[in-house]
């Protein structure tokens, strides 16, 4: 069993977790519009046919 | 009007399923927590159920228009009594809330919902309708093509289910087809995508009320749209495809363990056996692993809290594992009668499987390893969570975002209810059977519904931890507002990526010729073949049997044969190599054209299916005419040697 965090340490990992929480979502949107660019650009130029 | 049809035929679906489920609520005297659950929970019953009818009329030979119309109105009339008896007990629980008026609580509900949850609301709502518009188009995805609603189509043809070697899935549970038959029999084709389209909004509202139990209704709407915005539902809420059937089926086995875990009545435990049997049912021989990840879930809950034993424990896992057997039993035994082999063509060395010679099903095996192999080691499975979200074309996946990843360490981190413990429990043990056997997102789509409810929790606890300095709480909400966003603007682009085309074809009623010629070889589907198709519909004499190359073969208006199925069967696979042998084999076969491309396309890397195809090129223009020939296409007529 593993000992209880004292209240500094669950503070620390809380704020790790926040970090991850918006450290995550942060790249996955960046590594997004890099990785699927060409099919972003792709639907705009569709949806620009469509509505030009 | 065929899509009135269709639309008229999936509400009836809709009225009889629901209503039979809510009967089969009251009679075991279950109440789901709250009136919302209960109807979604007794539609996951009901429709799963109610597959079962035009599965026995295909087994009796049965399966024809006036029978499913029939049934459908009998149906009905079951479930409209169903729905009777459930607003008569809400008028005597709930006298308040009726004098009120349906209208005065929808107002009130609206208000009470706040800015947020109207852009979430309203997002649900818009996609809704893009992904109604996109189904009512024509059948266009590669499964569907190939068996989803081919074969269907072709068991109401002969009104009967039969054997037909050459597609190895055939025998496979197909519950969800059975359900689409309705549609197929009394509308058109098109109403086996408004079925799953149907099942998606039940899908997404089931998880914004599940969610809705442990989170305030705003975030719980956040859960529905981050789930609705999944790259792969949103493509299938528009295909026949039935994950989102399926994934209705199990997400609500999930919502009943719930509700056993809350009142330890045993009679839930049936209910999530039925729902997981029913995703098995629905999904092929991979999808036991609902039910088994549940069965075991069920022990681990009963040992740790129940208090009565090992016994105890064991009952509860078998109680789930023996329900969801009993509703996969009637399609083992169908796959039994027609082919000897309730698993065919698995599991051969007991069973036996026929038309598959011992080389084909070593190559199958070697093939399914090969697929899965790189999945099993160490690297893979600890990289799976990070490559689910950032690299999902390594599993043949759509996008699932990022909250499901950004959510996880908080269970570490914050306090939370025993029960979100064992609904991550859940996702664990149904989890690694996924893994193990399928990986492919689409399979796990019930799965990350209940993930996407737990993230949602998670996030939602953190924000109101009292840890947080104000802050961090305002700067946390604001990022996740901007996330969200984000994520709806992904889905939206994604509807515009993969559906574009077929709402342009709905609105503006596109001839459908036109509409599949520009549509089926996009990047998504690859079929090129479909003017060809037409071509040989409108030459070829009706009743011919084909030999093909390619299995899609649901545009094409004669019978076929794939002719790798040439060399799985063949008790001599060498002869493959020699064109004469070959020649027979076909001949033996009764097939009337072989159907290629122009060049040599390996369609297997089954050495004796590539001599197939080697042999029947040299046939091809040598010893049989060539009667058709395009860019994408050569058609050979068969002519007997004697």
């Amino acid at each position: 069993m593993l000992p209880a965090p004292t209240p500094r340490t669950r503070r620390a990992l809380l704020y790790a977790a926040v970090v991850w929480l918006v450290g995550i979502q942060a790249y996955f949107y960046v590594d997004l519009l890099i990785e699927r660019w060409d099919q972003v650009s792709s639907v705009l130029s569709r949806l620009g046919d469509l509505f030009g | 009007m065929e899509q009135l049809i269709n639309l008229v035929v999936v509400g009836a679906m809709l009225v009889a399923g629901s209503g039979l489920g809510l009967l089969l609520l009251n009679s075991l005297r279950l109440e789901g927590a709250g009136r919302p659950q209960q109807v979604l929970l007794a539609s996951g019953l009901g429709l799963g159920l109610i597959g079962y009818v035009p599965f026995v009329l295909g087994l009796s030979g049965g399966l024809n228009t006036p029978a499913l119309l029939a049934t459908l109105l009998v149906a009905v009339a079951v479930g409209l009594a169903g729905w009777y008896g459930f607003v008569r007990l809400g008028e005597l629980a709930w006298p308040r809330d009726i004098a009120q008026g349906f209208g005065g609580r929808l107002t009130g509900w609206l208000r009470a919902l706040g800015p947020a949850g109207w852009v979430l609301g309203g997002f649900i709502t818009l996609m809704g309708l893009l992904n109604l518009l996109a189904a009512m188009a024509p059948v266009i995805g590669i499964d569907e093509l190939i068996y989803r609603v081919r074969l269907p189509e072709l068991y109401l043809e002969r009104g009967e289910f039969f054997y037909l070697p050459t597609l190895e899935v055939h025998q496979q549970p197909q519950q969800v087809q059975m359900l689409q038959m309705w549609t197929m029999g009394l509308g058109s084709d098109s109403g086996t995508q408004i079925v799953q389209w149907a099942m998606g909004l039940l899908l997404v509202a089931a998880v914004v009320d599940l969610a809705r139990r442990f989170v305030p209704i705003t975030v719980a709407l956040a859960a529905g749209a981050a789930f609705y915005g999944v790259s792969d539902v949103v493509v299938l809420s528009a295909r026949a495809v039935p994950d989102l059937a399926n994934g209705l089926f199990l997400f609500m086995a999930f919502a009943a363990f719930v509700n056993w875990m809350d009142a330890e009545n045993d009679w839930w435990l049936v209910v999530v056996g039925i729902l997981a049997g029913l995703f098995a049912a629905g999904s092929r021989l991979p999808g036991a692993y609902g039910a088994i990840g549940l069965a075991a879930l069920a022990i681990l809950y009963a040992w740790r809290r129940s208090g009565g034993g090992p016994v105890r424990a064991v009952s509860a896992g078998v109680i789930v594992g023996v329900v969801a057997l009993a509703m996969v039993v009637p399609w083992f035994a169908k796959a039994w009668a027609l082919t000897g082999n309730p698993l065919w063509p698995f599991f051969d060395g007991v069973f036996g499987a026929r038309d598959f010679n011992d080389s084909a099903i070593a190559y199958m095996a070697a093939d399914q390893q090969r697929d899965v192999g790189p999945w099993h080691s160490l690297s893979w499975i600890v990289a799976s969570p990070w490559d689910l979200v950032f690299d999902p074309k390594k599993f043949r996946s759509g996008v699932m975002g990022p909250f499901i990843l950004a959510a996880i360490p908080l269970l570490a981190v914050v306090r939370v209810d025993r029960r979100i413990w064992y609904m991550a429990a859940g996702v664990v043990t149904t989890g690694a059977l996924w893994y193990w056997t399928f990986v492919r997102l689409r399979s796990f789509i019930p799965v990350v519904a209940l993930m996407l409810v737990i993230a949602a929790y998670l996030i939602w606890i953190l924000w109101r931890s009292d840890q947080l300095p104000d802050w961090a709480k305002k700067g946390l909400g604001g990022l996740m507002a901007v996330s969200m966003t984000l994520w709806m603007l992904f889905a939206l682009g994604t509807v515009a990526r993969f559906h574009t085309d077929s709402i342009v074809a709905t609105i503006t009623a596109q001839d459908e010729r036109e509409f599949l010629t520009e549509r089926l070889p996009g990047d998504d589907t690859g079929f090129e073949w479909y003017p060809d198709y037409i071509a040989l519909n409108e030459t070829l004499p009706a009743g011919s049997s084909l030999l093909i190359w390619d299995t899609r073969s649901y545009y094409l208006d004669f019978a076929t044969e794939r002719h790798y199925l040439l060399a799985r069967k063949d008790p001599f696979p060498e002869g493959m190599k020699d064109p004469q042998y070959v020649r027979a084999r076909v001949e033996e076969l009764g097939s009337d054209y072989v159907v290629l491309w122009p060049e040599v396309r390996y369609v297997t890397e089954y050495p004796p299916g590539m001599w197939v195809e080697d042999s029947l090129h040299e046939l091809c223009g040598n010893e049989w005419p060539v009667i058709y020939l395009s860019d994408k296409m050569k058609v050979c007529e068969v002519v007997p040697q004697f």
